[in-house]
């Protein structure tokens, strides 16, 4: 059955608004000192926003350990598909790159759609994970025999 | 009696014949329509055929993965269009940071519609397709690369950019 519709919790960073796949997030929690978090920012090579100080943390399910820090969310709205607009082919390759899949024009503005396990980024930090935890499970195997 | 006719009417004739000769290589001469610009100290040209709307500046959405020269996309109507920075493909120093004067040139190559900013729109012109002369070998080294041919405007000589392969090196 075709997706007629899409929920996203939508957040801002600087001018730009985003907008995240509620299906994507495991959870929303308030950001503490977690050394493996890594800022949107960061994720979206946005230099202008490094120094951003940020209040929550997003737990993607796909990594668990490596919670994204955002700023408060706006809202979690639900939009169309049909709304939706493709990346313009001279942008799409480099902005694909980040994670960037849709834009959603809303009045003058327009979210910035974002599919995390798309991002470049945020693929590399989950083979890690993923290699770190095959390893430690192949150490408890090892002790165990 | 055999009427003579008058000198100054053969005259007449022959200036009118002659007229009437360019008037017909007027029509017959193919036209070309073109967009003049100015970008920096510079005046440019874009074909009509590929320059199908003129906006005002437009506030600019960053998107991640967007450059100097692909600076981000704009809500044109609730569609979307990539913006492509033409100062910087051609390497030309603005005088003016303040991009809120500036205008878009909405470009379709393709299956995509760019907008090109530019610094001011100054006129469209239909020149003969013979007006429009090979680019000059004095013409910038930056511009080369993109233009098409020159004509004269007024007292000045306007480069006729290709759109297309502009959006082409920006893309690449």
């Amino acid at each position: 059955m075709k997706q007629q519709e899409l929920q996203l919790l939508l957040f801002s960073l600087g001018n730009a608004r985003y907008g995240i796949d509620i299906e994507q997030i495991a959870a929303l929690t308030a950001a503490n000192a977690n050394p493996s978090a890594i800022s949107l920012a960061e994720l979206l090579s946005s230099i202008a926003f490094a120094d951003s100080i940020y209040s929550k943390q997003l737990f993607i399910k796909q990594n668990l350990q490596t919670p994204i820090l955002i700023n408060e969310p706006d809202e979690v709205a639900s939009f169309s598909i049909a709304d939706i607009r493709i990346l313009p082919d001279i942008l799409a390759i480099s902005a694909a790159r980040k994670g960037v899949w849709g834009l959603l024009p809303q009045g003058h503005d327009i979210i910035i759609l974002l599919d995390l396990y798309k991002n470049q980024r945020f693929q590399q930090l989950t083979k890690m994970s993923a290699d770190v935890n095959s390893h430690k499970q192949e150490g408890y195997h090892a002790q165990q025999s | 009696m055999i009427e003579q006719s008058l000198k100054s009417d053969n005259i007449l004739s022959q200036i009118i014949n002659q007229s009437l000769s360019e008037k017909i290589i007027d029509i017959d001469e193919e036209r070309i329509s073109l967009l003049i610009f100015k970008l920096g100290e510079s005046l440019f040209a874009f074909y009509g055929s590929q320059a199908r709307e003129i906006l005002p500046f437009t506030e600019i959405t960053w998107i991640p993965g967007a450059t100097a020269q692909l600076p981000g996309v704009v809500n044109i109507r609730g569609d979307v269009a990539a913006v492509l920075e033409l100062t910087q493909v051609l390497n030309i120093h603005r005088i003016d940071s303040n991009l809120s004067g500036t205008f878009l040139i909405m470009v379709r190559v393709g299956d995509g519609r760019t907008g090109i900013l530019v610094d001011s729109i100054v006129d469209v012109v239909e020149i003969p397709v013979s007006e429009a002369v090979q680019i000059l070998p004095t013409l910038d080294e930056r511009f080369k690369q993109f233009a098409v041919s020159q004509f004269a405007y007024k007292t000045a000589m306007v480069t006729i950019l290709d759109a297309a392969q502009i959006i082409e090196q920006a893309i690449s």
